[in-house]
């Protein structure tokens, strides 16, 4: 009799730390009872503005595309998607050699020689933005998929669509400019390099 | 047909037309997602801004625990992440008439469109993050995906400071200035302290809407 009254107050005993223990977590918002607890912290770091540099560029064309990049592997392919922002237009730095004006008699013509159309941003891929679809892969294979990722999406990006395209809103934009800046005709000649 | 098999084939035949259309209204379902196209502009990029991050993150992996305690504990793996964000200054062209250019005696003032911002990159260094790392050997030094997305966004964050913003667009703002006499004077002819360049004063540079496109545009003043 006294060994059944024994297990029976173990019985209680246990089950009220149980309780307890349910009851401590649920207060506190942890999990009662688990095998493997992983927790992350991610630092507050400063953020410092390291440089800024004064630049001379317009932009006349946007392009917002992705990219699928697949690697193969005996074990397991790796998939991922490369979303991209590339923007195409001209440098002309901070020198004026791309403006001339000539005053004939009151008219005054403006002779605009154009760099040529190339990607302003070379960067253009997101880094923080790739889509894992599937597989794993470590930072060289990563940096390598980046690279055949960027390669086709540059050479899309500067189709000769798309600079006939930004070309013709950077002639608008200059005509417009220059006839807000009061000159009389404007004439507009690319650089073949 | 028997009478025992006409009902059971009705039914198969009900269902298959349920199935079907139940297919096909799955494949008229409009994709939710964001529309990829090629945009014309006529913007000036007059300045660059190069920020520097360094992303540390602590992760511990304890066993076997109990209401938060851990009756054993893992060493600690530390990531670290240098990351290097790129902002740009520019000012948007393409409202530019002639109601810009006004002339006020022999002096030209010139008002410019207002300034905008765009982060252009956030480039993680994961070299550095291979050398600098302590990893541990039950987990590897990468980051998950959701990691890097929140590093992007922890980054955006640091940038979106009400005096970081207004630092930006004032350099923004000066820059453009000095882009713009040298050819509004050459333009015109008019000598260059003649010129003067003007802006919005009705909009506040410390206050700013980050847009899903990552472009930043700042408020109206209330």
């Amino acid at each position: 009799m006294n060994k059944v009254k024994l297990i029976f107050s173990a019985i209680v005993a246990v089950v009220i730390i149980i309780v307890g223990i349910c009851v401590y977590s649920w207060i506190k918002g942890v999990p009662a009872f688990e095998l493997f607890h992983q927790d992350n912290k991610m630092e507050r770091t400063a953020t410092i503005l390291r440089s800024i540099t004064n630049t001379h560029r317009w932009v006349f064309l946007t392009i917002e595309d992705e990219e699928v990049v697949v690697n193969e592997h005996t074990f397991g392919n790796v998939a991922k998607i490369y979303p991209s922002y590339y923007e195409l237009g001209i440098d002309v730095s901070d020198s004026l050699k791309w403006v001339e004006i000539q005053d004939n008699n009151g008219v005054r013509v403006a002779s605009l020689h154009l760099p040529p159309i190339k990607i302003l941003n070379e960067n253009g891929i997101d880094d923080t933005k790739v889509k894992n679809i599937y597989g794993d892969a470590d930072d060289k294979e990563k940096i390598e998929m980046q690279k055949k990722a960027e390669f086709k999406l540059k050479r899309r990006a500067m189709s000769g669509a798309n600079i006939k395209q930004a070309k013709k809103t950077a002639e608008d934009h200059f005509r417009n400019l220059f006839t807000v800046l009061e000159c009389d005709s404007v004439d507009i000649k690319w650089q073949s390099k | 047909m028997n009478r025992f098999l006409s009902k059971p084939l009705s039914l198969i035949t009900g269902c298959l037309i349920v199935a079907t259309s139940l297919c096909a209204c799955r494949g008229n379902e409009v994709e939710n997602v964001d529309l990829k196209s090629i945009r014309d502009c006529k913007e000036l990029e007059v300045a660059e801004f190069n920020f520097h991050k360094i992303i540390v993150e602590r992760s511990t992996v304890s066993a076997l625990g109990i209401a938060g305690f851990g009756l054993a504990s893992f060493p600690e793996r530390t990531l670290i992440l240098p990351v290097d964000v790129k902002v740009v200054g520019k000012i948007d062209f393409s409202n530019v008439t002639k109601d810009n250019l006004i002339h006020d005696g022999d002096k030209v003032v010139f008002t410019l469109p207002d300034p905008t911002l765009r982060i252009v990159s956030i480039r993680p260094d994961y070299e550095m993050r291979g050398k600098a790392s302590r990893e541990q050997w039950y987990r590897g030094g990468g980051f998950s995906d959701d990691e890097i997305q929140k590093i992007g966004e922890q980054a955006k964050d640091s940038i979106m400071i009400d005096r970081t913003l207004e630092k930006m667009a004032e350099r923004t703002r000066e820059n453009a200035a000095s882009v713009l006499i040298p050819l509004i004077s050459l333009a015109t002819g008019v000598s260059e302290d003649k010129i003067s360049v003007q802006f919005n004063s009705d909009l506040n540079l410390t206050a700013a809407t980050l847009k899903d496109d990552d472009t930043i545009i700042f408020r109206k003043k209330e």
